[in-house]
């Protein structure tokens, strides 16, 4: 009975004290059950909210750039960059390259070597890249001509007419008459395409004013080699040899 | 008998100068944090319904714009390869550009009436071994003159250096050549 007297009046006395101590806690239980998880909430929303601007505005930027291309054109120029860089080794390509050089140039090409064995097959392991990107293909040539047809002919190797060949050294043997005979060593790329083109909002590419150089160089240089299907038909006879039709 | 008296009136005890401040403080400091509480809490309230929907509306602007894009993914398609078939080129073109016509031409012109330059072996990086014949001695001291002018006046051969040279029984000679040519510029 006592005690009871006596907390009552210990309670009478810090009333005051122990009313604010138990609101105190009350918000401070508040402020972590329902405050700070809002705060973290409308943090969350505003990251959540930037991050889809800058997808946005990715995404107009790429929806205008793309509504000014003109598809056609970087289609009916593809062909024409993929003679220069091959998505593949493509050794048909080289040849014809080398057939169009000699025509051009007026040299003689005697013999070629290039790398064949392994790496002749897709499913094979390929070459490291080179730093730029693309697989080297080892190539010697042995040519003979003039002095300003073996000129010609080098200066032909990287101007874009065809598969892109660079030098890396030469032997050259002048002969009577003003003729040489050269044995070039250099390499020539490919380029195989990428199995994809990224996520619909990862940026487009620029191209740049070296690109579009390149590009309408390689347009002004190459006349594409018409595919099979624009052969002359070949006229065969009767299906029905005891037939009259 | 005497009178006695009871004093049922309890002396007040004196608060504590402790207890005086914390009666005076602790009701301020609850009012106030319960006060900033609500507050707080309104606002984060107000600011998260605000900002929901515009992010609603965001995202379903983003989703036609995906949609539209996707739609013309042949086009991304064809320029994409071909920007990046072309930024290819256009790097192999730069680093790999070949200096060896200007090598070849520079070498081929060192010939003159009487002097022949049989073989020369050239690179990218502009090393060249040649041999030359002269027909004789005046020639050879042409080549020589020749080769000189173009390392000390024109300073477009370096390191040009002679393995040696050799006299035919018919009075021809022979010298090896070694030296490297500076590539011209924008080149």
């Amino acid at each position: 009975m006592m005690d009871k007297l006596k907390i009552k009046s210990y309670i009478k006395k810090y009333e005051i004290i122990i009313s604010s101590v138990l609101v105190i806690i009350f918000v401070v239980i508040l402020s972590v059950v329902m405050l700070i998880p809002n705060f973290q909430k409308a943090n969350q929303l505003h990251k959540n909210h930037k991050d889809l601007k800058s997808t946005y505005s990715r995404l107009e930027q790429k929806d205008a750039t793309l509504s000014s291309l003109d598809e056609q054109y970087f289609r009916d120029t593809f062909p024409k960059i993929n003679n220069v860089l091959p998505s593949s080794k493509d050794y048909y390509l080289l040849f014809e390259t080398f057939d169009n050089l000699q025509s051009k140039t007026g040299i003689s090409i005697s013999r070629t070597d290039f790398q064949l064995g392994i790496v002749s097959t897709n499913s094979a392991l390929l070459n490291k890249p080179t730093e730029w990107g693309a697989y080297e293909m080892p190539i010697s040539f042995e040519v003979t001509g003039t002095i300003e047809q073996l000129r010609m002919f080098m200066l032909a190797l990287t101007d874009l007419s065809g598969r892109l060949i660079t030098l890396e050294n030469a032997q050259i043997d002048v002969r009577a008459g003003g003729s040489v005979r050269a044995v070039l060593n250099g390499q020539t790329y490919f380029y195989p395409l990428p199995k994809t083109i990224g996520k619909v909002d990862s940026p487009l590419p620029e191209l740049s004013k070296e690109s579009a150089d390149i590009l309408t160089l390689i347009d002004k240089q190459q006349t594409v080699i018409a595919g099979g299907d624009e052969q002359e038909a070949i006229p065969v006879g009767r299906k029905n040899l005891f037939s009259n039709l | 008998m005497p009178k006695k008296t009871i004093n049922l009136i309890i002396n007040l005890q004196e608060d504590t100068p402790l207890v005086k401040r914390l009666k005076l403080f602790l009701p301020l400091i609850s009012l106030s944090s319960l006060i900033i509480f609500i507050i707080l809490y309104a606002v984060s309230l107000i600011y998260i319904r605000s900002n929901f929907s515009n992010y609603n509306l965001l995202e379903k602007q983003t989703e036609v714009l995906e949609k539209k894009v996707s739609s013309v993914k042949s086009t991304e398609g064809i320029y994409t390869t071909t920007v990046g078939i072309l930024n290819i080129i256009s790097s192999l073109s730069v680093n790999t550009a070949t200096i060896m016509p200007d090598i070849f031409l520079e070498v081929y012109n060192l010939q003159s009436p009487g002097v022949v330059v049989n073989n020369a072996s050239i690179d990218q990086k502009g090393d060249v071994f040649m041999t030359v014949t002269t027909s004789n001695l005046d020639s050879l001291d042409t080549i020589i003159e020749r080769l000189k002018e173009k390392e000390e006046f024109q300073k477009r051969f370096i390191n040009t250096r002679s393995q040696g040279v050799t006299r035919d029984t018919d009075g021809v000679y022979k010298m090896n050549v070694t030296f490297q040519i500076k590539p011209q510029s924008g080149i």
